[in-house]
């Protein structure tokens, strides 16, 4: 028996919860893979990622937003986010673990039993490890002009044409793609969910070099791929709203202070090591990004707290992205200004006694403010839903 | 611009368009570039390297000038040759050495790309100024440590700042010499290098500079790089904006090419602006260095603008390419971190508008 089952984690309360999960961490996640000035935001993947979540699913640590009957551990929200705090105190990295956030929920809320019976146990004990296949070379804002087409040929899907950005496909044992199933006059319609075994033949995966050279993401190509239309979720043509069931619960996650929180403590780090602590210009300026960081946690806090209340999330959500990611970008830039010579480094630095790769960091921030929903279509939704603001006019 | 710097532009262009094959500078994030020497040799050729040597080391009447044409160039493909930091700084140098045939041989080296020359004058980070050196030079060795050193080639030759008994000096030191130990770091598309001198010998007998001239011909090649330093970044944000007006044409999506969204347009536009006044800035701190009187405040003011034009460019342009900008592939990437290093050497945008405020004319503020 795990160490969470002989507790009711309910029965906590969010102060016990939060000491129990806390020395839990201290005491189980390895000291040099925890995020710090070379790595601020340091991701697992591969055998890395897979051998530490064994670990937290063996101590019943896993899934902590899935209720109980799927092996989740069911917590309120608040605990939730109580839960993703300890993460980021204890410096733990981040995983990209597609099947435990968004595929496990999306199948909880839309899958068929049998699907739930195979996909859940086997996402939460890493036997299967998800990568999404959204993303088109042309289909990027505009992911619902996606090609990538399915055809039904008896008891399977035929599916050709390619997705691309996609992350850690390569580490990754499985793909969750949309896919073109019917041609409608709404071009959101007539896309489908697919479950797709990345061993299946006809798949090839490419993995493109990021620019802190890395190869995080790949294009996923079908040639005449063959999958049984059992791997179908929810409504044939339907994939739409499929995968939009769990948009704003996903981008409260994505606007989590964390990242631009590692930032900051970076921050202080050089300023720190290179004694800038008397310079009053530079000062101002990290007392502005403090405070920046420490009122946007209040912001965060309130909306989380709405929706810890019951409510579900609603289109203002997308703020905390455009805001959290804009802050890192000042963040990483400050970092690599105060660093003077050491910003133009690529690689690592020694400065002081701090080890930091500030090119990395600087590198890393970028893409925050284009994935998942690029800042540019997060302030559309802000203007069009929260603001009311007219549309363009229709043409004439 | 005069006939020459249009001449000069036009040829850099072709060179570049037909030489400079960008895709041989992907793949190496993290490791040390040295210098492409079969291309350094053809600028040789073509006459573009020590453009600020007189014609009594073999000069050909250029300049400066001439050399912001194509430090501007440059930038604009993302090249990555050292153009700044061994060309026209040491060219600047040479201008003023006392030891005439350590100087003539110099130039010849400098100028037919044969050698790469670099200065190594910094000693801690943050170094604005010339200093008074703690390398010292003592009975023809110098002992000491130099930072941040752009393209050193282990074949290559150092101009060293030192001091001795007599005060401060600039001596040459061959870069494979005993007693210099190189350790490399990526920076930008280049390296950069820490040198250690233990007892290392000079060349030449004697320093290249002695005297009351060598802080203000270090100075003076500092400001020169850092006029060309500015006009290469100013470049860098030309060419990605350049390079971003063109995808935002040709990207289509919902419908149409993202480019006729009008937030996309405004930011083009206020990129282009900002490119404009970069632009303003380095050509006046160009004239301000060339009518010879102080030429500080212009040149910080541009070295600050330029550096984070580029930088504020860099970021929108990957902004506005979507997930493609952060891909190795695209050529964004390539002119951030040419971008990076520039930005980082020879002074950062605070520490330049420090110095700008504290030697503007008419500024409240005279700290600094
Ligand atoms: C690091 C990273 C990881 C990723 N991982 C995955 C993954 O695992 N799976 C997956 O499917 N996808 C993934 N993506 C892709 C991501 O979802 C897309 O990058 C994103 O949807 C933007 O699409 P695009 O890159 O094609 O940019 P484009 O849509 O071409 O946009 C280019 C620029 O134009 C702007 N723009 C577009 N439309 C408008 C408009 N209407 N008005 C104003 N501006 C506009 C954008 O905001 C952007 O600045 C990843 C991307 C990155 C960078």
């Amino acid at each position: 028996m795990s160490e969470t089952e002989s507790v009711d984690l309910d029965r906590l309360s969010d102060e016990e919860f939060r000491q129990g999960f806390r020395s839990w961490l201290a005491a189980n996640y390895p000291r040099e893979l925890r995020q710090d000035s070379h790595r601020p935001f340091r991701r697992l993947r591969g055998d890395a990622a897979v051998n530490w979540l064994k670990r937290v699913h063996e101590a019943g640590w896993r899934a902590p937003a899935w209720p109980r009957e799927y092996g989740g551990m069911g917590l309120s929200f608040r605990k939730q986010l109580i839960y993703h705090d300890e993460l980021e105190h204890a410096g733990v990295a981040r995983i990209i673990d597609l099947g435990e956030t968004q595929l496990g929920p999306t199948l909880i809320l839309c899958g068929s039993e049998a699907q739930k019976a195979h996909y859940l146990p086997r996402i939460l004990a890493c036997d299967d490890v998800w990568c999404q296949g959204y993303s088109e070379p042309n289909a990027g804002s505009d992911l619902a002009s996606l090609r990538t087409s399915a055809v039904r040929e008896g008891d399977e899907f035929i599916v050709n044409g390619q997705k691309i950005w996609t992350t850690h496909a390569t580490d990754s044992t499985h793909i969750f793609a949309l896919v073109r199933t019917g041609k409608f006059a709404k071009k959101q319609q007539g896309i489908s969910f697919l479950l797709i075994d990345l061993q299946a033949p006809g798949i090839s995966v490419r993995p493109i070099v990021n620019l802190a050279g890395e190869d995080e993401f790949c294009e996923v190509f079908f040639d005449n791929v063959r999958v049984p239309v059992s791997q179908l979720v929810g409504e044939l043509d339907q994939g739409w709203s499929v995968a939009k069931a769990l948009l704003g619960y996903e981008r409260i996650w994505i606007g989590s202070p964390a990242l631009a929180g590692k930032a900051l403590e970076l921050a202080n780090t050089l300023v720190r090591e290179l004694a800038l602590t008397a310079d009053a210009g530079v000062m101002d300026r990290l007392a502005e990004l403090t405070a920046d960081l420490h009122d946007y946690r209040l912001l965060y806090t309130e909306i989380c707290d709405v929706v810890a209340d019951g409510d579900k999330p609603g289109p203002g959500v997308s703020m905390l992205k455009v805001y959290a990611s804009e802050l890192l970008h000042r963040l990483s830039e400050f970092n690599q200004e105060v660093a003077a010579e050491y910003g133009g480094i690529v690689g690592d630095a020694r400065i002081g006694a701090t080890l930091t790769d500030l090119h990395w960091q600087l590198m890393m921030a970028r893409p925050v403010t284009i994935f998942a929903g690029a800042n540019e279509i997060q302030r559309d939704i802000l203007a069009k839903t929260v603001l009311g603001l007219p549309g363009e006019p229709a043409k004439a | 611009m005069d006939d020459i710097s249009v001449m000069l532009r036009d040829s850099a262009a072709d060179f570049l368009a037909g030489r400079h094959d960008r895709s041989r500078l992907k793949g190496s994030i993290g490791k040390p570039q040295l210098v492409d020497r079969a291309l350094w040799r053809e600028m040789g050729e073509l006459g573009w390297l020590g453009l600020e040597l007189p014609e009594s080391l073999g000069g050909t009447g250029m300049g400066l000038r001439e050399s912001t044409v194509l430090a501007e160039q440059f930038g604009r493909s993302a090249f990555a040759a050292p153009y700044v930091a061994s060309s026209v700084m040491p060219a600047s140098l040479l201008s003023f050495a006392g030891h005439a045939s350590a100087a003539a041989e110099l130039s010849v080296a400098l100028q037919d790309g044969g050698k790469v020359l670099t200065l190594a004058w910094q000693e801690a980070v943050g170094e604005l100024g010339f200093d008074a050196p703690r390398t010292r030079l003592q009975d023809g060795r110098i002992s000491g440590l130099k930072r941040f050193v752009p393209a050193v080639e282990c074949d290559g030759l150092l101009l060293v700042s030192v001091r001795d008994a007599a005060g401060t000096a600039v001596v040459v030191v061959a870069a494979d010499a005993k007693g210099l130990t190189i350790e490399h770091q990526a920076a930008g598309l280049g390296s950069i290098a820490t040198l250690r001198f233990d007892s290392t010998p000079i060349l030449f007998d004697a320093p290249l500079l002695v005297g009351d001239i060598v802080s203000a011909a270090l100075q003076r090649a500092l400001d020169a790089g850092r006029i060309a330093l500015s006009a290469q970044l100013e470049g860098l944000a030309s060419g990605m904006l350049d390079r971003t007006v063109e995808y935002v044409k040709g990207r289509v999506q919902f419908g149409r090419p993202i480019g006729s969204f009008q937030v996309i347009q405004h930011r083009c536009v206020d990129l282009y602006i900002a490119a404009q006044l970069a632009g303003a800035s380095w050509r006046n701190a160009l004239r301000a260095y060339e009518r010879g009187g102080d030429a500080a405040a212009a040149i910080s003011a541009a070295k600050a603008r330029c550096a984070d034009t580029a930088q504020r460019v860099g970021r929108e342009a990957i902004q506005m390419h979507g997930a493609m900008g952060f891909t190795e592939e695209a050529d964004i990437g390539l002119y951030v971190r040419s971008g990076l290093q520039a930005y980082a050497w020879l002074g950062t945008p605070l520490q330049h508008r420090r110095h700008f405020m504290a030697r503007a004319p008419g500024a409240a503020a005279t700290h600094v």
